[in-house]
């Protein structure tokens, strides 16, 4: 249906339509990425444009965002902007000067200009120090922000609230490197119907061709682990020369990875000016001691868990259900003791992550909040995701999107983990990934058919790991 | 012409600096959870002041434990000091009466810590890039206000840095080797737990006449005589001696707050050690695991004043996740139940950075905690008293701040006007008095409660310029 002009309303008057203070339409409206600011401008996104934004302007050439009433109607605005905001909104907390160890304060002490190379496991602060880092030299406007996926660069830019300069690591080079060759890095493979890898060795050679020209850029990489050393060579060709990346080896998720050593060679670092960070903060003494259970690096040890727990309180459950729906039910009546919780179901595929994004979606309860946002993301949808991070809500993901991000609780979906050629140190990987990610309360569920090798990599030890049968009834 | 005045100088490192701003105190090595070897060391128990200068191998000793330290020297207003220090004589400490101190020839002065951070009068920086720094550092932390700071660097200051000149008689070395009499230890925890405890009282007293009379009351170190759940807490503080199996509960429970590194492990280890409260122990375990209940069932069901404070604790992490949260089914008193115990468990170092940016707050409760370390301690420290923040209830003694806050918070219907007594006729239906009456706005207690304790005001230092303009 074609609306006329005329028709459409500012964003104060669709505000006011649903007694809404104008101010508060136009954050959730930025939140939920329908607008950007530019300047002092509120431009629509794509998504705004898609949802039904259009623009309204002046004769001095100032435009702004209008709406047709009947927007607010629409399935996406109740579930976008009506349902967020019954959620909490969430942000990176500042940590107090007594939440860093010397670690990390001698992280935050480092100079501006040169190469340094922070490792840790997970929980340890690795991606707090790097957005302080950020922080406290954003301001000279020559940083730029490298995650390793798409999930984690979106969960850092939410939860942060300056404007942060960030990308994933392949779209940034690749951008750059269209500048330079006039042609993308990624060529598309019509007979495997996707993107090629870049051939890093042939991308070295095109840019010895070329006299390095070195810039003053700054680039900290977030999950340093996940690219091939070759990566970075290209970075040097390229005249990086400033380079601050967190890493954790035993978190390697791909097959082409740089292991603590490559990556201090490839700095130029001598082994004592790495800097490790020991102490998980993240998770608490069960939820760690379990994920730790997963571990695989001999080459470092596991970080420090937080002091003994003797009350067992806390111990990670692993329930065996009979019917999922029972599992759907559990989360969402978690979901709503504490609706400030950013909860993550974690899945091993798209089938299961689909099955249990529609079962919680259409599942109805009693519940004392309304109900929360429940979103999902998968790489194969090859756009950004549309997960909000500053909100409360429940976020299903499959376990190769979660590396980085942090939940208050998690939630395992065992069924679909499936060993193959009995290489447990992968699942162990996988695991181990999995379940550092919880900062409350971690949960396992397994159907009572699931029989695919995960159970035997599960600590068998009830103080690490207890086992009871889920009825929900 | 008068003669100058002697500056008073301790160097430090501004790591060490950010954390006694975030705990509130200069403190001896033990009261700071995270410590950078500096000048606080070389006597235990005592906080170093050097006078006009300070000798280079003191300098360099401040930034020595590791590489990047900044060094800054704080510079104290000995007028807000009163009662006895050290100084050396010799190879000797010996007494002196700090009000004597200006007119003696002695170099350094040694003052029983902790002192509060409302008697540093200035923090001088080597230069200006370290202030800027500085400043632009501490918004990285949720702690480090500077509002009620003055840093200072300026060129004649530079000097005071300058690790050229000759060591004077007294060695770094010689003052390690010197005999302090032994200071008795300071309880720092309970001390930062009273520091929280205040300034969580300061927030929670907007919410009516009982939550600010209590504030008054504990500022005023005074025990409370009600026997409401939140004064058997707050007197804790005030050297209770009750014995009866309710009080010590009572002072079980807060001690862990004090004490425990984990709150949760603490409490229930405490409860699971009592036939009497193993109930109590068994419900928290329950709450804390997953279940199907709503927490506003669980708080409904808590059949105690007690029951419902322990299930917020472990509901909420900290107090700015207390402040969020409220339901219609709770009190004022347990409002302020709520509010002693998280000031408690969380100590006046995780006070949210809005409430510490609350003009006068920072040095009045750091005067309390020192304050209250020394009267433990029995010395004869004492300190001039810091201004004490104004709260909300004080504002709205005057009626046209209460108009103002009526309007900005939309809630006229919380007050009610009443005219005095007086003669008047109708004209047009509506009352003519004669001369001039002017009405008053009381506070409808309960409406208000009702509305407040919803409420999450970040804006005290806006309410509080309106105040000073109307009163």
């Amino acid at each position: 249906m074609s609306v006329k002009d005329g028709e459409y309303v500012s964003t104060t008057m669709l505000a006011k339509s649903i007694q809404l203070k104008g101010s508060d339409l136009v954050e959730l409206l930025h939140d939920r990425g329908w607008t950007k600011k530019e300047g002092k401008h509120r431009l629509l996104t794509d998504k705004g444009i898609e949802a039904g934004g259009k623009y309204k302007s002046n004769d001095n050439g100032d435009k702004w965002a209008i709406w047709h009433p009947s927007i607010v109607e629409t399935t996406t605005f109740k579930t976008e902007i009506i349902g967020t905001m019954s959620q909490i909104k969430r942000r990176f907390k500042l940590p107090g000067v007594d939440d860093l160890n010397k670690d990390q304060d001698k992280v935050l002490r480092l100079p501006e200009d040169g190469q340094f190379l922070i490792v840790g496991g997970p929980g340890t602060g690795k991606s707090v120090v790097a957005l302080l880092r950020t922080m406290k030299y954003n301001k000279n406007n020559d940083y730029a922000f490298l995650t390793f996926n798409n999930v984690l660069l979106s969960a850092t830019k939410q939860l942060v609230e300056f404007s942060l300069n960030s990308f994933t690591l392949d779209k940034w080079f690749n951008a750059e490197y269209k500048n330079i060759f006039k042609e993308s890095l990624y060529k598309y493979d019509a007979n495997n119907s996707g993107y090629q890898k870049p051939n890093y060795s042939e991308v070295i050679k095109r840019f010895e061709s070329r006299e390095i020209i070195s810039q003053s850029l700054h680039i900290i990489i977030d999950e340093g682990q996940d690219k091939p050393t070759k990566y970075y060579e290209v970075l040097m060709h390229f005249g990086i020369e400033n380079f601050f990346i967190v890493a954790d080896q035993n978190q390697q998720i791909t097959e082409d990875n740089s292991s603590r050593q490559e990556l201090t060679d490839l700095l130029g670092l001598e082994v004592e000016d790495v800097i490790e960070l020991k102490e998980n903060y993240r998770n608490s003494h069960p939820i760690g001691l379990f994920s730790s259970s997963f571990f695989t690096d001999l080459s470092s040890p596991p970080p420090n868990l937080p002091s003994i727990s003797k009350s067992s309180l806390g111990i990670p459950i692993l329930y065996e259900y009979s019917n999922y729906q029972d599992c759907v039910k559990m989360i969402l009546r978690e979901a709503d003791r504490d609706n400030r919780n950013l909860i993550g179901v974690v899945t091993a595929n798209d089938d299961v992550r689909d099955a249990y994004v529609e079962k919680l979606e259409t599942t109805e309860l009693n519940l004392d909040n309304p109900k929360p946002i429940i979103s999902t993301y998968s790489s194969k949808d090859k756009k950004a995701p549309n997960i909000n991070f500053a909100y409360s809500g429940i976020v299903v993901l499959n376990d190769k999107s979660i590396k980085g991000l942090e939940f208050d609780i998690v939630f395992i979906m065992i069924d679909g983990f499936k060993v193959y050629n009995n290489d447990m140190d992968s699942m162990k990987k996988r695991f181990y990934v999995m379940s550092s990610r919880a900062i409350k309360k971690l949960v396992l569920l397994k159907s009572e058919n699931y029989n695919d090798g995960v159970e035997s990599i599960l600590p068998k030890d009830d103080s690490i790991l207890r086992r009871e049968r889920l009825n929900n009834g | 012409m008068a003669n100058k005045k002697n500056r008073w100088l301790m160097p430090t490192n501004t790591d060490n600096l950010r954390m006694i701003i975030a705990q509130g105190l200069i403190s001896s090595p033990d009261g700071f959870k995270k410590y950078y070897s500096d000048v606080l060391e070389l006597f235990i128990g005592y906080v170093p002041l050097f006078k006009n200068r300070i000798q280079p191998d003191i300098l360099n000793n401040v930034i020595s434990e590791t590489e990047g330290l900044t060094q800054c020297i704080l510079e104290f207003d000995l007028s807000l000091i009163q009662g006895l220090g050290k100084t050396i004589d010799g190879s000797c400490l010996v007494d002196i009466t700090l009000k004597d101190v200006e007119n003696d020839t002695i170099d350094i002065l040694l003052i029983l810590a902790p002192i509060p951070i409302s008697c540093i009068s200035k923090v001088i920086f080597k230069t200006n890039a370290d202030k800027k720094s500085f400043e632009e550092d501490a918004g990285l932390y949720s702690n480090v206000p500077l509002n009620e700071l003055n840093l200072h660097h300026t060129k004649t200051d530079q000097k005071l840095f300058e690790t050229k000149a000759e060591i004077t008689d007294y060695p770094i070395d010689k003052f390690k080797s010197m005999e302090l009499e032994i200071v008795k230890d300071i309880d720092y925890n309970k001390v930062y737990a009273f520091g929280g405890m205040l300034a969580n009282l300061f927030y929670f007293a907007k919410n009516g006449i009982i939550s600010n009379d209590t504030f008054l009351s504990c500022s005023l170190e005074e025990r409370i005589a009600t026997e409401h759940d939140f004064s058997r807490i707050t007197n804790y503080f005030f050297s209770s001696k009750e014995s009866e199996n309710s009080k010590s509960l009572y002072n079980g429970i807060v001690d862990i707050a004090v004490r425990h590194n984990n709150f949760k492990e603490g409490i229930i280890e405490f409860l699971e050690s009592n036939p009497k409260t193993v109930n109590m122990a068994n419900k928290l375990r329950t709450f804390e695991a997953i279940s199907d209940k709503p927490v506003s069932e669980e708080f409904s069901e808590a059949q105690t004043s007690l029951g419902k404070v322990l299930l917020m604790l472990f509901h909420r992490e900290n107090t700015e996740a207390l402040m969020e949260y409220n339901l219609n089914i709770f009190t004022e008193e347990d409002y302020l139940a709520f509010a002693v115990m998280f000031g408690i468990r969380d100590k006046f170092i995780k006070v949210p950075k809005f409430l510490r940016e609350s003009k006068d707050l920072q040095n009045f409760i750091s005067t309390k905690m020192a304050k209250y370390a020394h009267e433990n301690l029995n010395s004869q420290i004492k300190f001039k008293e810091s201004r004490r923040p104004l709260t909300i209830m004080d504002m709205l003694k005057n009626d046209r701040f209460k108009e103002y806050l009526a309007k900005e918070l939309k809630i006229e219907n919380c007050f009610q006007t009443v005219v005095p007594k007086s003669d008047y006729h109708v004209v047009k239906g509506k009352p003519v008095f004669e001369g001039i009456v002017m009405p008053k706005f009381e506070i409808l207690e309960e409406k208000y409660f009702k509305f407040m304790s919803t409420q999450m005001p970040k804006d005290y230092n806006k309410y509080l310029d309106k105040y000073n303009k109307v009163k």
